[in-house]
């Protein structure tokens, strides 16, 4: 008996390609257009392609701009309206370095720079956190190279030396992705479209959209509980 | 055998069978004869098991069918008004999954098949999907699965509706087989001329109650007229259910 009503089951849905096909494809096309954007919003999250910074004023700090460029930026002139240009979005980020930062930093008091950026622009935001790591480490070793000049060791000022050690690589990141696709099957269901995966509610469904095979399932001797279930429908006369 | 006696069923405020008593014997053609609405359906449903009755009670073979609607369902054979068939499946398909369903072996099913495929002369369609079926064809699948399992009893509901002449020659031969076969044969119409021609026995039905019953001649005489459309407009009180 069960036998007999998978069998019919699954000639039937299997016989339904519509469905078969949207059963099939999106556990397996969901994954992979997963993967595409991860991959994608990946290689822009990435860090190995160089930094292009325009600065002005790169004249006023010579060495913060070789410091700069030994770390692989690409120092650019920037224009002169660049603050504009950075409002219209025409330039992501700039560094400003007024004309006083070398009277300042001879002086030995904090010199200053401004970063020229849009945070309301995610592409932005990841250039000038990288500009900014990059300028506090310059601040960092100047700050070593005063004290070393004062004699103060530079350790006093570092009770931690943090090193982070990560093992991943990218076929260990890209088996994530298959983590998705039982999450996708999942999806697949309940859009409605995996019916030969689920076949216990194919027959529940069969009765809702059409009370004619119900009827005749339903009188069948072993399988129905006929008017046992609570059924309200209208007459149908 | 069929039974029911003062059967009533509503739904909410409708009431669609107020008061149905009638029997249909076996060796018989019954007709429930009513206009659209009066509750023939219902009627049927609730001699099928499909619907619990509000009130009264409907036998099968003398069963209760609601104490044994297992035994019921195993003694009558259906075609519902929605023939109810599965797009996908051919019409072979069909009647060996309702044989299978009433548990027949799969070495007595073929044989089976056969014959019912003979019977309704249905050979040119057997390996088709039902997708593509004309009203007759469906009817004749449908019919070859309510038959599948040799019931005693058989319920049709409108079971010529919608079919073109030859269709319909085709069933009415079928059901006055079934008859000479000493089956009981209940068939539900709104048309009185399908069951003028096919019925030993009428039941006319009008707001859910039962307002004749009997051979056409009885219905006549106690008509008081001719011919069964005066006396079906006569105990109607209207013209409704003339109307092909």
């Amino acid at each position: 008996m069960i036998a007999a009503i998978f069998r019919k089951e699954w000639t039937d849905h299997l016989r339904d390609r519509g469905s078969v096909f949207s059963s099939l494809i999106v556990p397996i096309i969901g994954p992979l257009v997963f993967l595409f954007t991860f991959s994608r919003l990946a290689n822009s999250t990435r860090e190995d392609q160089p930094l292009t910074l325009p600065v002005a004023g790169a004249a006023n700090a010579p060495n913060l701009v070789a410091f700069l460029q030994r770390q692989g930026v690409i120092v650019e002139q920037a224009p002169e309206d660049f603050e504009a240009l950075v409002r219209d979005g025409k330039l992501n980020l700039v560094l400003s370095i007024p004309e006083d930062y070398g009277k300042e930093f001879e002086a030995g008091r904090s010199a200053p720079v401004r970063l020229v950026e849009d945070s309301s622009r995610p592409e932005t935001r990841r250039q000038a956190a990288r500009a900014r790591r990059l300028l506090e480490a310059y601040a960092r070793r100047m700050s070593l190279l005063r004290m070393i000049a004062r004699g103060v060791s530079p350790s006093l000022v570092a009770p931690l030396d943090l090193t982070d050690v990560d093992l991943a690589t990218p076929e260990k990141t890209a088996a994530n992705v298959l983590q998705a696709v039982p999450l996708f099957l999942l999806l697949s269901v309940a859009i409605g479209n995996a019916r030969p995966l689920l076949l216990p509610c194919i027959v529940q469904e069969e009765g809702r959209s059409r009370s004619g095979g119900r009827d005749v399932l339903r009188v069948r001797p072993d399988l129905g509980d006929g008017a046992t279930r609570k059924t309200r429908r209208c007459p149908r006369n | 055998m069929i039974e029911a006696s003062s059967l009533r069923k509503g739904f909410g405020n409708v009431t669609a069978v107020d008061d149905v008593s009638f029997s249909a014997a076996d060796g018989v053609v019954t007709g429930l004869l009513g206009s659209n609405g009066a509750g023939k359906t219902t009627t049927l449903r609730m001699l099928t098991t499909l619907l619990a009755p509000d009130r009264g009670e409907a036998r099968i073979d003398g069963l209760n069918v609601a104490q044994n609607p297992r035994e019921a369902r195993r003694r009558i054979g259906i075609l519902p008004d929605a023939r109810g068939l599965y797009a996908r499946l051919t019409a072979r398909e069909h009647i060996e999954y309702a044989g299978a369903l009433h548990g027949i072996s799969r070495r007595q099913l073929s044989p089976r098949v056969d014959a019912l495929i003979d019977l309704l002369e249905m050979g040119d369609i057997v390996n088709r999907r039902a997708e593509g079926f004309s009203q007759g064809e469906r009817v004749k699948v449908a019919l070859a699965r309510a038959l599948m399992h040799e019931p005693r009893n058989v319920m049709l509901d409108e079971p010529t509706n919608g079919l073109d002449v030859m269709s319909t020659r085709a069933v009415r031969e079928l059901i006055r087989r079934l008859r000479g076969e000493g089956k009981c044969v209940l068939l539900s119409s709104h048309v009185m001329h399908e069951v003028s021609a096919l019925c030993d026995r009428i039941v006319i039905i009008a707001g859910g109650r039962v307002l004749a019953n009997g051979s056409p001649r009885e219905i006549c005489a106690a008509a008081g007229k001719d011919n069964l459309e005066e006396a079906f407009v006569s105990v109607i009180g209207s013209t409704q259910g003339l109307v092909q």
